[in-house]
């Protein structure tokens, strides 16, 4: 093309720009990684490992002060419905007049080193409850339903109730519930008159500034937040089109009209599993009705939020104490599914697996193993039983089932598997039920997801080298106990004259329950903030074995429940690998 | 001389084309030509599809900001929308046309619909962008979904199996698809994947498009551009005839659904209704349509 020019400087031009041009093509033809061709980028929303594994709760203590609709402090709490019921029309309306309908709170904290920061914060929390007295959401209808002068009814429930949403990693997310009764602009809309009009207000604050932390803030820098959120709420509600119909996406969240983009300013708060966006009147598409939606976008290796506001070797706190560290649980969504339903001579079997297709491989090949294992064993056991229900209640009146399940899930660098296995033969006339034969066995396994290791985790692999795992976890369970039953104690007004576990004359017995209790220890899974075990033998029977007794006595029934779960503040994290 | 006549002759058409412009519209510049506000504009509702159309309208019409005209019309969805107008509780709605049920609530109640089409829908079908099929006919879509056509290739396509989505029984387009292309009781088994519910239950559900090879979906035209595989996948023409604004506008493309603006047959005559109704046909109504991404009925 550039020959039949006849200037030399004209095809000297020509050509450069001739190879200008296949320059930029191919430059445009080229894709990133995780990018496709058409140049969206296709982000992974649900990683089953995350570069955070664990979070750590912030150390200051949260107090709820209680207030009237105007934001004033309650001179005095009022009584309980059930009393309020009782009283006469003089009573009842004093009542009324001091809101007895109306529930509200905000917060205050303390604990903070820099007292002006927490100063500030306060000031915040308190004023978001002040800009939201006496608001009425713009939802879509609202004035055609209330009016442009909407009257609040006051003889019926409200709240405007404000909690922490999540209070860890130097964060501190705060979300303002209000549902207030609007009286109809027309009586006979309905025969009560009024519609409850729910809205949310999230506050997410850096406790190191006490400044609020903004969408951007929550990703890395490299990341555009909106066109993450976007991808991630096409992605969810992907089904929730179509007019008339929905399916699945968020609740049953019905999309008006078309989405188009989420705004800088989304709403959102942050949750111990993820973003949890908030849908409402500031959201066309998703305004419907007079109340909000959500959705949780869960933590991925695009956001920078668990991160971003810790400060090594620095705390924030006046407190002395050791901080508490929890595994952080993704949302994660199991995409398997295997399920058999089946009868086999009678008997009712029923065998099911949910798992995520990220889970790693050897993950994968243990649950099918588990999934497809011989099983008649079990079956042929319960047959004579189902024989004798039989006989005594008659065919149509007698079950026998065989049940196994097995579910995974992920805590922090760990893949869990929940494995559930039930056998039952009994009888029911509907005059009288026998139960011939039930069984229920649980065993829980922990993997590794970051280590090439087939084998589930061992007790000894969650504390460090040299570390005596069997005597911290004894410790554990006796002060598991021990909390539990003076909580125990505590709520039902006793006294503290209880014998205290472990000590007195009982402490033998006590030590040979503990000993009995960790060797039935058959597997654990671990969870946010605790360790569940799982047991060969009924801890119930190893108690009334140990103690002699045919049934537990009601005041000891926490030994054998409260040894089930162990909070890891009761082993000492710094000696714990899972935090590593 | 002829010179300042020139000038003066040009100045005096240049005044007049000015008065000329200024008469033709008796109101302010970015002021409707029919104007309500809150106390004067009827009761709204109708389908969450049409929501977008409709709020627009109102923020139109009482020249307002479309946030604060959004309070002013309800949107109780199709269902709701036909119950408050029978009812008397809503004057106008925007729906597709009644159902049966809906048409026996009205005749139960001694109420007459009357009905105005002024938007079109399209029911488009949608492939993955790299397939080299561009347009199927009514009859083929319908042996698909039959079961009877299972690889591309039959349609003069690529070796490769089809998979054709569906989506669950109570939506819009799977209405849609039993209306225009296939009866339910012809119609194949959807694929299908497992989704475990509340209570740890699992069943079967309507698996959703994912945009595989052979995957072909379907739904509303107004909803493509929202879909999450928008620019991965490409629109099917039916019979030659591909979806547009124009070939949907006009209904030359052959699967087209109108939408209505329906109002009580006793509405009188002078009513503010008939007026908006009259504005929903008028040039600018079709406007503010095309802007809220619609496709506004054409003159045929």
């Amino acid at each position: 093309m550039c020959r039949s020019l006849t200037n030399n400087s004209s095809k000297k031009i020509c050509a450069l720009l001739l190879v200008f041009l296949l320059a930029a093509g191919t430059l445009v033809g080229c894709t990133q990684n995780g990018e496709t061709p058409t140049g969206r980028t296709e982000f992974d929303l649900n990683p089953i490992l995350l570069e955070t594994s664990h979070i750590t709760l912030n150390q200051i203590e949260i107090e709820e002060v209680s207030v009237y609709s105007n934001g004033e402090p309650r001179e005095e709490e009022p009584p309980s419905y059930y009393e309020y019921d009782q009283m006469s029309p003089e009573e009842k309306k004093a009542w009324q007049e001091k809101e007895i309908f109306f529930s509200g709170n905000y917060l205050r904290i303390d604990g903070l080193k820099d007292k002006e920061v927490q100063d500030a914060i306060n000031k915040k929390i308190k004023q978001l409850y002040f800009d939201n007295i006496g608001y009425l959401p713009p939802y879509r209808g609202v004035k055609v339903m209330f009016g442009d002068d909407p009257k609040p009814r006051t003889d019926t429930y409200s709240m405007m109730s404000m909690y922490a949403e999540s209070n860890f990693n130097n964060i501190l997310s705060i979300t303002l519930h209000c549902s207030i009764p609007y009286e109809y602009k027309d009586a006979k809309n309905s025969e009560y008159n009024y519609e409850h009009v729910a809205w949310v207000v999230p506050l997410n604050i850096d406790l190191n500034t006490g400044e609020e932390i903004t969408l951007k803030q929550v990703f890395h820098n490299h990341v555009d937040a909106i066109e993450y959120l976007n991808y991630a709420f096409t992605k969810t509600t992907a089904g929730s089109y179509d007019g008339e119909g929905f399916w699945g996406g968020v609740d049953d969240l019905q999309l008006v009209g078309r989405f188009d983009t989420l705004a800088e300013d989304q709403k959102y708060s942050i949750t111990p599993y993820g973003l949890r966006l908030i849908l409402d009147y500031e959201i066309p598409v998703a305004d419907i009705g007079f109340y909000y939606q959500s959705m949780i976008v869960p933590y991925s290796n695009e956001m920078a939020i668990l991160e971003r506001f810790l400060t090594e070797n620095k705390s924030l706190y006046t407190s002395q104490e050791k901080p508490e560290k929890n595994l952080l649980v993704p949302e994660m969504r199991g995409d398997q599914y295997l399920e058999t339903s089946e009868v086999a001579d009678g008997i009712d079997i029923y065998l099911r697996a949910s798992y995520s297709s990220k889970m790693p491989e050897m993950i994968i090949d243990r649950i099918q193993a588990l999934y497809e294992k011989d099983r008649s064993a079990e079956i042929e056991k319960v047959k004579p039983y189902y024989q004798e229900a039989r006989a005594e209640f008659g065919r149509e009146n007698s079950r026998a089932e065989f049940r196994s399940t097995i579910d995974a899930g992920v805590a922090g660098p760990f893949g869990t598997l929940y494995i559930l296995e039930y056998t039952y033969a009994g009888g029911d006339d509907g005059r009288s039920y026998r139960e011939f034969y039930a069984k229920q066995s649980n065993r829980y396994e922990t993997y590794d997801l970051t280590a090439q290791k087939s084998e589930p985790m061992t007790l000894e692999d969650l504390f460090v080298s040299g570390t005596d795992a069997e005597a911290y976890i004894k410790e554990a369970m006796v002060a598991s106990i021990r909390a539990t039953v003076a909580e125990q104690a505590k709520n039902r007004g006793m006294t503290t004259d209880m014998p205290v576990f472990g000590q007195g004359e009982k402490k033998e017995k006590d030590a040979a329950y503990i000993d009995r209790l960790y060797e039935s220890i058959n597997g654990f899974v671990l969870q946010s903030n605790m360790i569940i075990f799982s047991y060969d033998e009924n801890t119930e029977e190893i108690y009334k074995q140990v103690y002699e007794v045919e049934s537990i006595p009601e005041e000891n029934t926490s030994y054998a429940y409260s040894i089930n779960l162990l909070p890891y503040t009761y082993l000492d994290s710094d000696k714990m690998t899972i935090f590593r | 001389m002829r010179k300042s006549i020139y000038v003066i002759l040009a100045l005096v058409a240049v005044l007049s084309l000015g008065l000329l412009v200024g008469c033709g519209d008796q109101t302010q510049p970015g002021e409707p030509a029919l104007l309500l506000t809150p106390d004067t504009i009827p009761s709204i509702d109708g389908a969450t599809a049409l929501a977008p159309f409709y709020e627009a309208m109102a923020a139109e019409l009482m020249s307002m900001d479309i946030k604060e005209a959004r309070q002013y019309v309800m949107c109780s969805k199709t269902d709701g929308a036909y119950e408050r107008l029978i009812a008397g509780e809503a004057e106008m709605i925007f729906c597709s046309l009644p159902s049966r049920e809906q048409k026996a609530s009205a005749e139960a109640a001694g109420f007459e619909f009357e009905m105005t089409p002024f938007l079109n829908g399209g029911f488009v079908f949608f492939v993955n962008k790299d397939n080299p099929v561009d347009s199927l006919s009514i009859a083929q879509l319908h042996d698909i979904y039959a079961g009877k056509i299972t690889n591309w290739k039959q349609l003069g396509g690529d070796d490769v199996e089809i998979i054709p989505y569906q989506r669950p029984n109570n939506s819009g387009s799977q209405t849609g698809m039993y209306e225009y292309i296939i009866a339910e009781d012809e119609i194949m088994d959807a694929p299908t994947e497992r989704k475990i519910v509340d209570m740890g239950g699992i069943i079967d559900a309507v698996a959703s498009y994912d945009n595989a090879e052979g995957a072909i979906g379907y739904s509303y035209y107004y909803y493509v551009t929202s879909m999450h595989y928008t620019d991965q996948i490409k629109l099917l023409a039916i019979d030659g005839i591909p979806p547009s604004d124009d070939t949907i506008g006009n209904a030359t493309y052959p699967i087209v659904n109108p939408s209505y603006v329906i109002i009580s047959a006793d509405t009188p005559k002078d009513s503010i209704i008939r007026e908006i109704i009259k504005w929903i046909l008028s040039d600018e109504g079709k406007a503010v349509a095309k802007e809220a991404g619609y496709v506004p009925k054409l003159d045929q």
